[in-house]
């Protein structure tokens, strides 16, 4: 009798719960799976080889790719002033770093063309002094992804921060060594799975990025067209092509994510 | 290069007040309980934490005075730490680690690899620098983490617990590499623990600590002899005895306690003969508390156990027991009810005969 009630007690699980919960399953992994059934195979690799996807595809990895190394010199050192630091309004400011996480991205787009578009708030003084102008142009795609990843990153590295063993800091610090130092040689390398976790999170939601990136940066093929904004407008005049793009984005996320889970995640459970 | 410390700790409602002086190449051992403010005391030295009040100078040099508004961060003394819990870097070799100090100071690569190297040769561990602490023994771990506290050249030198992590065995066998580093090391060293063999072992002085108070400071002898209390008496009650294993020698059939048959000899300086319950060879470390040692009026019956006429020397009450001194071969301390003292009447220069199981002496190879 004892041994049986433990599993008794795992698989008390009210029976009401299984129904919506194979209903949710089903709702996220159909669509899924009707993109599947209806990819074109046959015609496949053909449309991977179209210079409009191959163009797509690369300036998408480019500005992701882009996007997470300006999100890991600004987010970095913002989720170690989050964790480690203590003034007031910190958590206002932490409020802030999450603002993006909620806003909608082409909300988000409209505020970067207002603060550095050619008549923005910074942006006329860019133009006017550098004769930089951002909006569409491929940086613009790049700090269009930054916006809205950022938080991710941020989010993921504070939490490491937090999390770590600090006893060795100190213990560096006895050791004679500067708080940069420490910072580069002890705090980095022990926070570094999580560093890495926020990078792919960064980088996969800057691949996938569509609203803040075709509101301040626009739908200039080879400069600003990447692969999510190539799949909205395929999907007008050319909805295979659309699948094959779609298929292309799911299958590069895909293998960064177990690339890297298999990279990072089962190195550290070693 | 005299460490001369005057401090005032606060950590939560626990106040540390301790006043410490140590002289270059002596070792302070600061012996207290758990929670008695020992590692409060380390880290207010290191820098750690702040001092409430007080001040902290090694030589000339201040490292910390409140009333003068000096403080010198902690990576700016030349202080090295070794941590009751090791904190070696994980992400960094044996040999990594030991360089680390080095590197912060400044040294250039390829001379700290090799300054390392040399520490991890002396400490016992060449084989392992490329190992990570992940990988090491506790003991080994301990020893890596000694290397990586001196190889900078410290000039204090702070050991918390320094043997408390580790199992019995590897205890014995890094206490006596403890004490020969130690014994080696020219600046102030300050050792800390709740071990009185520990440091009885390793300290020129000891300071014994209690709710962040130094209740008693002495030479090991002096504390032992005249405990202020019955907790000092406990902490610092120890019969320690250095001397030369002559092997497994099977003792006169000797059956002692739980039935050990054959035991061993541990010969003392001046020639006494203690038995022990197992066979050692070379230097040795013999051990036994006070309370392990019987005081009869004449020579008790059934022998294969240490015995040997002594004569009281002084009488020191503390709590429900007395400590008694007796001199003879050996020395030793003798804790006994104040019932005993009356039955036995014992009183300084009288004759008796102490005795000790072979079985309460513990052995350290030394």
């Amino acid at each position: 009798m004892t041994r049986t009630a433990p599993t008794r007690q795992r698989s008390g699980l009210p029976a009401v719960l299984w129904l919506p919960a194979a209903m949710g399953l089903a709702f996220l992994v159909l669509p899924l799976a009707a993109l599947l059934v209806r990819a074109p195979w046959r015609t496949l690799p053909g449309q991977l080889r179209s210079p409009v996807v191959l163009q797509a595809l690369r300036l998408s990895v480019l500005s992701a790719t882009l996007a997470t190394a300006v999100c890991l010199l600004a987010g970095v050192p913002v989720a170690w002033v989050l964790a480690r630091s203590a003034f007031p309004g910190l958590r206002m400011v932490r409020a802030l770093v999450t603002v993006p996480l909620v806003l909608p991205p082409v909300v988000g787009g409209v505020a970067l063309l207002l603060a550095l578009g050619r008549r923005g708030v910074l942006g006329r003084y860019l133009d006017a002094w550098f004769g930089v102008t951002l909006p569409f142009s491929t940086a613009a795609v790049v700090l269009a992804e930054a916006f809205v990843a950022m938080p991710f990153l941020v989010i993921a590295v504070e939490g490491a921060l937090r999390g770590m063993d600090r006893r060795f800091e100190e213990a560096a610090a006895t050791l004679g060594a500067s708080r940069w130092t420490v910072f580069r040689r002890v705090t980095l390398p022990l926070v570094a799975p999580g560093i890495v976790a926020g990078a792919v999170l960064c980088w996969t939601r800057a691949l996938g990025e569509f609203g803040a990136t075709i509101t301040f940066a626009g739908n200039f093929p080879g400069r600003t067209q990447t692969v999510p904004i190539a799949v909205y407008l395929a999907l007008e005049t050319d909805p295979a092509g659309a699948v094959t793009l779609s298929l292309v984005l799911i299958a590069v996320s895909v293998v960064v994510l177990v690339a890297l889970r298999g990279r990072w995640v089962g190195g550290l459970a070693a | 290069m005299t460490l001369d410390a005057v401090l005032r700790v606060r950590r939560g409602a626990f106040e540390a007040v301790v006043e410490l002086r140590v002289a270059p190449g002596e070792v302070l051992a600061v012996v207290g309980p758990n929670g008695a403010g020992k590692t409060t005391v380390l880290r207010a030295l290191a820098g750690l934490d702040p001092l409430a009040a007080g001040r902290v100078a090694l030589g000339d040099t201040v490292l910390d005075d409140r009333a003068a508004g000096v403080w010198v961060p902690p990576e700016h003394r030349p202080v090295g730490y070794v941590f009751a819990d090791h904190r070696l870097f994980p992400h960094l070799s044996a040999a990594d680690n030991i360089a680390f100090g080095l590197r912060a100071r400044g040294m250039r690569r390829a001379a700290a690899r090799a300054v390392a190297a040399q520490w991890l040769a002396r400490v016992g561990v060449a084989e392992l620098a490329a190992v990570r602490p992940g990988r090491l023994s506790s003991g080994q771990a301990q020893r890596v983490a000694l290397a990586r506290a001196l190889a900078p050249r410290p000039r204090l030198l702070l050991l918390d617990e320094p043997l408390s992590a580790l199992d019995a065995g590897t205890r014995a066998a890094l206490r006596t590499e403890l004490r020969r580093l130690v014994g080696e090391y020219e600046g102030c060293c300050l050792a800390v623990t709740h071990d009185p063999l520990d440091a009885l072992v390793l300290a020129d002085r000891i300071a014994v600590l209690e709710a962040g108070r130094i209740v008693q400071a002495g030479t090991p002898a002096a504390v032992a002899r005249h405990p202020r209390d019955g907790h000092v008496a406990r902490l610092v009650g120890l019969n320690l005895y250095r001397g030369t294993g002559v092997g497994g020698a099977v003792v006169g059939g000797a059956v002692v306690g739980g039935g050990v048959v054959g035991g061993g000899v541990v010969r003392l300086a001046d020639g006494t003969e203690l038995v022990v319950a197992e066979p050692v060879h070379g230097p040795a470390f013999v051990a036994f508390p006070p309370t392990a040692v019987a005081v009869h009026r004449s020579r008790p019956d059934g022998s294969p156990r240490n015995c040997w006429p002594a004569t009281v020397a002084e009488l020191e009450p503390h709590g429900s027991t007395i400590r008694v001194r007796l001199v003879g071969r050996p020395q030793a301390y003798a804790d006994v009810t104040a019932a005993a003292v009356a039955e036995l009447g014992l009183a300084p220069g009288r004759a008796v005969w102490a005795a000790v199981k072979a079985t309460e002496l513990a052995v350290y190879p030394a």
